[in-house]
């Protein structure tokens, strides 16, 4: 139950998680001074790394 | 005669008024709604933590200094951004921008009451809590008011990491350290933030762009940003799955399900585009309901 409910999740974050990035991917033009394309692209990965990560670790103590 | 008793009874009625006034101004920039969501994601972190019922004072005074070091990050913020909020029509009756309370003024007690709620909670709950609390005000402030909030437009996701500081403060204060269960709690309401902050710039677009602020809808329009909600609340309701594979308790999954799928729902239909405004009102107040249910799901499948 609990791997099946694990599969799930996975599937939602990685798959939406992908497909933000997709979305998102021509959106990374510096706004303002401070901002770059290079920290745009690093904003955009961040949260999907983390979630990634996050989903790894959960099948890594899953009881 | 009348006259001047009237005159000597207004001024005296003012001169009572006055310290009114200032508390509740104090009491506003420190933006105690926005804070009431914030403090049910600590208790029921601490709920979860401790896997029953924490101890009555340990609950007050992480309240209490929850409540001071939110309050200051939030007193700060509106001093560093009395100039948009000055232009915002959601904003600009706040304390600083009417002059009621000076800037300086505001920012010395903003910064008092993080101090004050670093030794609040260092001294009455454990210093780790006293040190993410900080942490908090530290992200709210350096990393998304001075820096992201204007600069781009994942100032709210990035950012979100702030607000989801309050569970792990929580956590702390029961345990003394963190372990992973407090860092799905950070997760859901960092994923949680994009959907519902959307949702709210959608509704404020014009007043965004008055501002400068580069928020979604202001940069790419309605419609990129409709679709970012939906997608968000994709990884959401996805997160929110993981405390179940982790170990949480059946009511905790049907709990999830209950509360998510009504918001996926909400997320598509304000994807659809046929009334934005409307579906957008929707899906930001549905979300607040959301997160705090949620979190009152987590207590009770750890005291259950």
């Amino acid at each position: 139950m609990r791997l099946v409910v694990l599969i799930i999740a996975a599937v939602l974050v990685v798959g939406a998680g992908l497909a933000i990035v997709r979305s998102m991917w021509g959106m990374r033009a510096p706004l303002a001074r401070g901002a770059t394309s290079g920290t745009e692209t690093l904003w955009l990965f961040l949260p999907l790394l983390m979630s990634v990560a996050l989903v790894a670790w959960t099948a890594w103590v899953m009881p | 005669m009348d006259r001047l008793g009237d005159a000597v009874s207004t001024a005296a009625a003012d001169a009572a008024a006055a310290p009114r006034g200032i508390l509740r101004d104090l009491i506003v920039l420190t933006k105690p709604r926005i804070i009431s969501l914030l403090l049910v994601t600590t208790v029921c972190a601490m709920f979860a933590a401790e896997q029953g019922v924490p101890g009555g004072w340990l609950i007050v005074w992480t309240l209490i200094g929850g409540y001071m070091s939110a309050g200051g990050a939030n007193t700060i913020n509106q001093y560093v951004d009395r100039d948009i909020d000055a232009v915002m029509g959601r904003t600009d009756r706040r304390p600083i921008v009417m002059g009621r309370i000076s800037a300086g003024g505001a920012l010395a007690f903003g910064l008092g009451l993080v101090v004050a709620s670093v030794l609040v909670l260092g001294f009455l709950t454990t210093w780790l809590a006293a040190m993410l609390s900080l942490v908090g005000v530290a992200l709210y402030v350096g990393l998304y008011t001075l820096w992201l909030k204007r600069t781009t437009i994942h100032n709210i996701v990035i950012g979100g990491a702030a607000g989801a500081i309050p569970p792990l403060v929580g956590w702390a204060a029961v345990t003394g350290d963190l372990s992973f269960g407090a860092v799905l709690l950070f997760a859901i309401v960092f994923v949680w933030t994009p959907p519902h902050f959307w949702a709210l710039a959608l509704m404020l677009e014009r007043d965004y762009d008055e501002a400068g602020v580069p928020m979604l809808p202001v940069v790419y329009g309605e419609e990129a940003t409709r679709t970012q909600v939906l997608l968000w609340t994709l990884v959401m309701l996805g997160t929110t799955l993981l405390p179940f594979a982790a170990g949480a308790g059946v009511i905790y999954l049907v709990g999830a399900l209950v509360l998510g799928l009504p918001f996926l729902w909400m997320a598509w239909m304000l994807w659809r585009g046929d009334d934005t405004r409307p579906w957008a009102s929707i899906t930001f107040h549905y979300s607040l309901a959301y997160l705090a249910l949620l979190f009152v799901v987590v207590a009770v499948d750890a005291v259950v």
